[in-house]
């Protein structure tokens, strides 16, 4: 690979992850309304959502 | 079930609304940085669940609506009235002074000779002192001497059980809430271990391993938190929405827990029962 070659994969690497991060700016821009979701709890994990004692947030947000 | 209310009642996260999660990981001293941090974003409104959180965004701002979950609004003073809330809070609380006394009287049922039992509570949450005292008078009112231990960290949980075992607990009373249900686990193997049985607030901790629970729907309260949400985010003031008390209560006892601490239900009392866990 020649120093061209490498540094266009170099800057495809730092472009990539940037890209959906913009549309999701975006996108959040668009959203007019906002909640603050404030707990003590735990975040919960999507795979444990079977059980729904697993997080605390079942209690409150996700379940 | 908070994002699914939101959504049945037209707000899509990610959609026609975003919302910003904030957990505390059962760390009551980052909630003040939390809820800030909440604020500073200028949200619409703030959802703020168990007593903690809520006396943190109430510290984080005075003007950005918060609608709480609460245990006791009132007594630990989220509002100073439910029918007129005033201020920025407002939202769905049950009251714990009649809670507190009917659980006492479902213990006896189940044990009628029960004369020493302990309270298990979490003082950093603004509610359970005032929760445990009331607890305290309905019990010396059956006969019922109890012995108070605090659980503010993990390690506590064991040295409190040490203690009611050292001061002849036959039963214990655990007063729910976000610390608890985060370390349900131990709690209830504990509670077997030592052969205790458990009066709780939600059935959650029964489905862990509690014996008996007694308390409102927890599910209800948080749909009715995001019918708060909703009307907030259509324009209404958290000043003018009165704060709404909870209709649903769940009795749920838990057989297997009986059956490894030998102990018969009456069934009268489990005819009772919303929830029976064979």
């Amino acid at each position: 690979m020649n120093r061209r070659c490498l540094c266009i994969v170099v800057a495809a690497l730092y472009l990539l992850p940037a890209a959906p991060l913009a549309g999701e700016a975006q996108q959040a821009g668009n959203l007019r309304d906002r909640v603050g979701y404030l707990s003590l709890g735990r975040a919960a994990r999507r795979r444990c959502s079977s059980n729904a004692f697993v997080s605390w947030v079942t209690w409150t947000a996700r379940t | 079930m908070f994002v699914e209310r939101l959504r049945q009642l037209g707000y899509v996260d990610g959609e026609n609304v975003r919302i910003d999660y904030r957990f505390g990981d059962g760390r009551h001293d980052v909630m003040d940085t939390l809820a800030r941090e909440l604020a500073v974003t200028r949200p619409t409104v703030i959802m703020a669940v168990g007593d903690q959180a809520i006396s943190a965004a109430k510290k984080a701002t005075t003007t950005v609506p918060i609608v709480m979950l609460a245990c006791d609004a009132l007594t630990v003073g989220f509002v100073t009235s439910l029918s007129r809330p005033g201020g920025n809070v407002t939202g769905v609380t049950c009251v714990s002074t009649e809670l507190s006394a009917k659980r006492v009287g479902l213990l006896k049922e189940i044990l009628p000779r029960l004369s020493r039992a302990g309270i298990m509570l979490n003082p950093a949450n603004a509610s359970k002192p005032w929760d445990a005292e009331q607890t305290r008078v309905a019990a010396r009112g059956v006969g019922i001497v109890t012995i108070l231990q605090e659980v503010v960290e993990p390690p506590d949980i064991e040295r409190a059980f040490a203690a009611f075992v050292k001061e002849r607990a036959e039963a214990l009373i655990v007063l729910d809430e976000a610390f608890t249900i985060l370390n349900a686990k131990q709690v209830t193997d504990l509670a077997v271990r030592y052969h205790l049985p458990t009066m709780h607030a939600w059935g959650e901790m029964v489905a862990a391993g509690g014996l008996i629970s007694y308390g409102p729907s927890l599910s209800e309260m948080v749909r009715m938190s995001a019918g708060y949400v909703a009307k907030i985010l259509k324009g209404a003031k958290p000043a003018d929405l009165p704060v709404e008390q909870p209709t649903t209560f769940e009795l749920v006892i838990n057989l297997k827990t009986a059956k490894a601490l030998g102990l018969t239900i009456p069934p009268s009392l489990l005819a009772r029962a919303d929830e029976v866990i064979k």
